[in-house]
């Protein structure tokens, strides 16, 4: 089962916690703070699904130039866009530009879990197809 | 033009219709005057012989009487001109001063020298007459009337020595022989007579009856016998003499002594040159005796002619000088009062232009002139100044309709103009505030207007804050510098209102630092609630001591961390409204939908809806109209549930939609704890709460959105609509067209009575914190 998970989230406190309830899930995850070390995981392994914060503060490219980036070299690995509070058109874009689903900070466990186990079997169909 | 203005201008020149009427007397004066000096003339020359008709007393009278009648006549003429001039001088009209001298004049220069002619001639007459009738001329008349009888007397002296020397020599001869020898009897007497020289001589009977005569061409004729026979007249010793100059001779008879009742007879013929300048001596002695008898006649007559001429002339000249100030004074009377029209501001005149009149006909065509280039000028200013005056109400209409104030200032500091804009913004009519310092009128400009003074640059901007009527208002300030005139600078103010301006601004950039603000609250939410929930999950499982404990501590932060957001969500909601799409819907389905939901989450309360109209169609937002709606409701229900359940009954809410004119009008009616008697009008403003956990934003929302929607939010009591009924009573109120055709501010009319149940403010009050907060959530889910 695909359970490789990449989160990539400028702010430590979010993604060491996301990894841990995901790591608690029983799936497997690996963390970037940046856009380049989140292209350089992805390049040593294709992960089966990327968490990716929009706002990527201090990095080269912000959450949605990394979307198009992995788009791009990966159209078939599904990225769930996690945003720093309400905000239709920045969802609009991502969703517009390839991402799964989008998850508005803050949000409950529940949701995290529910949209990740979709957002996998949805990689595991495309993959197959 | 100049006819055109003639016929125009007739009724101001009231010297035209004299000068053209009664044409009778127009000419009969001058007829009189021809009359007069005929007349004149005729005596005239009647009276100085020159004419077959003899002077006579009779003839000469009656001439006299003829030009004492045309006399009379012309009199008559100039009593009627005079008469007319001095009642157009009492009238004060126009020029009949000059009238008067002109005429006075004319008869002066006219009456003068006839008078003075007439003098000298009359003394000429008598200095000539005196000549005539005394000294030399008188002696040589008397002379030759002397030398001629003298001639005469000479004549018969001789002829008497003659008949007395032939009388003697017949008596000596004896007397018979004058009986006996006729013939020696008559020689003798022939030598005798031959011898005297006497050319006829004759011897007669006392009948006249020729005796003996000598013989003569020439005849004699014979003294009568009764002068023979007078013994007084012929007697025997003196001859009776008799001088016959119409027979040019003289003759003598003497009475012969020596023969009885026998005369002598001689004659002798005068020298007929002589006899005829005798004769015509005696003729001329004669008539200059009658001249001079007449003399003082003559003289009286001469005088009467010069007289009547002098007088005649005198008339009519004064006739003619009439005349002649009439025609000159004609122009000159209609330019006095053309110009005295003119005066009067009337410059349409103009006066008619005779050629015949010379310079004067000239000076009113200069009279023209002047009226015409008068009128074009004024016409020309009167233009200009309409041009300036529409110009003028174009800039005032400007001016009044600007929305920026202006207000002029002149020199001296004070108000010179002031449009409506301006009026208002400072709270004062132009009325009161002209002519008085500006830093009366508006003390907040004494700084900028003192730098635009001192300084050298055209326009000073700035902004004040201004306090009217309790509200501030911030006002864009430039002050324009007028430097037409350097010595007194005026200024122009522009004013621009931008209290909107500056709170827009304010709320935008309130809505960024509200949006900053949301954005760092809600990020480090995530870890917190991501944290307690990986607890839960994590070690709820393995807990087994005190877990209602560990259970309730991670609820509480997880539901702590929701409310957090929550209201994060509503501030940044409030300070970024969207803003209202306005479309075709019906307001009765959107309150159905809206109470339905009501209903299902508060089964505990009655909450009906009345729809006075279904469908009642408008243009709104539906989504915000919604809202707002359950909102207001969802205050209703917990204003409800803060009454005390034993007081409480059964919970009710009337929900009624109507249209109201150009309104829609949405009522909603609890019978609740209902709103605070006091600052109800508070509770309209963001953030006011009366609720102990409320953000006092859900009124101001409502509120918010009617605005948008060109309406407002009514706070009003229950007891209003129900008599006794307690409870608030919220009146929802927005334009049918969606948004404000006339000027409503929404704040204004909420502030009447005591406002609204805002949404928590009976929960605030009884403190039930966790039921205040729990409705919120569910407000907020219906809202979305």
């Amino acid at each position: 089962m695909a359970n490789d998970i990449l989160i990539v989230d400028d702010e430590a406190d979010i993604r060491e916690l996301v990894a841990g309830i995901l790591d608690d899930e029983g799936f497997t995850t690996r963390t970037a703070g940046d856009s380049d070390s989140a292209s350089a995981e992805i390049a040593s392994r294709k992960p089966d699904l990327v968490f990716l914060d929009i706002w990527l503060q201090g990095s080269k490219l912000d959450g949605l130039q990394l979307l198009e980036e992995i788009k791009r070299d990966h159209a078939g690995l599904p990225v769930v866009m996690i945003s720093g509070h309400g905000n239709i058109e920045t969802a609009v874009a991502a969703i517009k530009s390839g991402a799964f689903d989008f998850m508005e900070k803050p949000f409950k466990s529940e949701r995290l879990i529910l949209v990740t186990t979709r957002a996998l079997a949805q990689g595991q169909q495309s993959a197959a197809a | 033009m100049t006819t055109a203005d003639t016929s125009a201008t007739a009724p101001f020149d009231p010297s035209l219709p004299e000068s053209k009427g009664w044409p009778l007397g127009r000419w009969l004066a001058p007829f009189a005057v021809a009359i007069a000096l005929l007349s004149a003339i005729l005596t005239f020359v009647v009276l100085t012989g020159l004419t077959r008709i003899e002077p006579t007393a009779q003839v000469v009278n009656s001439f006299y009487l003829i030009d004492a009648a045309t006399i009379l006549l012309l009199l008559g003429f100039i009593l009627r001109e005079v008469w007319k001039v001095v009642q157009a001088r009492r009238r004060g009209r126009a020029a009949a001063r000059l009238h008067v001298q002109v005429v006075g004049l004319f008869s002066v220069i006219a009456a003068v020298p006839a008078v003075v002619v007439a003098v000298v001639a009359n003394v000429m007459i008598d200095r000539g007459l005196d000549q005539l009738f005394t000294g030399p001329t008188r002696e040589l008349v008397q002379n030759a009337v002397s030398i001629a009888k003298a001639y005469t007397f000479e004549h018969a002296a001789a002829i008497r020595g003659d008949i007395l020397a032939v009388a003697d020599d017949i008596q000596q001869t004896p007397a018979p022989l004058f009986d006996q020898d006729r013939g020696t009897f008559q020689q003798l007497f022939l030598r005798s007579a031959s011898a005297r020289n006497l050319p006829f001589a004759m011897l007669i009977d006392k009948n006249g009856n020729k005796l003996v005569e000598t013989e003569f061409q020439q005849r004699f004729a014979t003294p009568p016998p009764d002068i023979l026979n007078n013994p007084d007249l012929v007697n025997d010793t003196e001859p009776y003499l008799v001088v016959l100059p119409d027979e040019n001779y003289v003759a003598a008879v003497i009475r012969l002594r020596a023969f009885s009742d026998t005369f002598l007879y001689v004659a002798r013929p005068l020298d007929p040159f002589v006899v005829g300048q005798l004769k015509q001596t005696e003729l001329k002695a004669q008539g200059y005796a009658e001249m001079e008898a007449q003399r003082y006649g003559i003289q009286i007559a001469f005088a009467l002619m010069f007289a009547v001429i002098a007088l005649t002339i005198l008339m009519a000249s004064v006739l003619i000088g009439l005349n002649f100030a009439d025609r000159l004074v004609a122009p000159i009377r209609r330019l006095m009062n053309a110009a005295s029209t003119v005066s009067t501001g009337d410059l349409h005149v103009q006066v008619p232009v005779h050629r015949s009149e010379g310079d004067l006909a000239q000076l009113g065509e200069t009279f023209n002139k002047m009226t015409q280039e008068l009128r074009t000028q004024r016409d020309e200013l009167v233009n200009a100044s309409e041009l300036i005056d529409s110009r003028r109400r174009f800039i005032e209409a400007v001016l009044s309709s600007a929305s920026a104030g202006i207000i002029g200032v002149d020199g001296s500091g004070s108000v010179g103009i002031l449009n409506r804009s301006a009026e208002k913004l400072i709270g004062h009519a132009e009325s009161e505030t002209l002519d008085h310092p500006l830093s009366d009128v508006l003390p907040e400009l004494d700084e900028l207007m003192k730098n635009a003074r001192e300084g050298k640059q055209r326009l000073v901007q700035g902004q004040v804050t201004i306090q009217r009527d309790g509200q501030e208002r911030n006002l864009s300030v430039r002050v324009t510098a007028e430097q037409n005139n350097p010595s007194r600078d005026s200024y122009i103010i522009t004013l621009d209102d931008i209290t909107e301006l500056v709170s827009a601004q304010r709320t935008s950039a309130w809505g960024d630092v509200a949006r900053r603000i949301a954005h760092e609250i809600k990020n480090p939410l995530t870890p917190i609630q991501l944290s307690a929930e990986r607890i839960r999950r994590k070690f709820g499982r393995v807990i087994t001591d005190d877990k209602a404990v560990f259970e309730q501590c991670t609820d509480t932060i997880i539901r702590q961390v929701d409310d957090i957001r929550r209201m994060v969500d509503e501030f940044s909601r409030f300070a970024r409204m969207p803003k209202p799409v306005m479309e075709g819907e019906d307001v009765a389905d959107t309150v159905r939908q809206a109470v339905f939901l009501m209903k299902v989450a508060h089964s505990e309360i009655d909450i009906e809806a009345e729809l006075k109209q279904d469908p009642l169609r408008a243009q709104f937002d539906r989504r915000l109209i919604s809202q707002a709606l359950t909102n207001i409701i969802k205050n209703a229900t917990e204003a409800i549930e803060a009454v005390p359940a034993e007081e409480l009954g059964r919970g009710r809410i009337d929900v009624i939609a109507a249209r109201e004119n150009n309104d829609i009008i949405i009522d909603v009616i609890d019978n609740g704890i209902g709103l605070p008697k006091v600052a109800r009008a508070r509770l309209l403003e963001p953030y006011v709460t009366t609720r102990e956990k409320g953000t006092g934003l859900g009124l101001a929302i409502v509120g918010r959105v009617l605005e948008d929607h060109g309406g407002r939010i009514e706070l009003k009591d229950a007891s209003d609509f129900r008599p006794g009924q307690r409870g608030a009573w919220m009146r929802l109120r927005f334009a049918v067209s969606g948004h404000a055709d006339k000027v409503e501010a929404g704040a204004e009319p909420a502030g009447d009575k005591p406002p609204a149940s805002e949404k928590m403010q009976p929960a605030a009050e009884t403190g039930k914190v966790a039921e205040a907060t729990h409705s919120e959530t569910n407000i907020e889910a219906a809202g979305n």
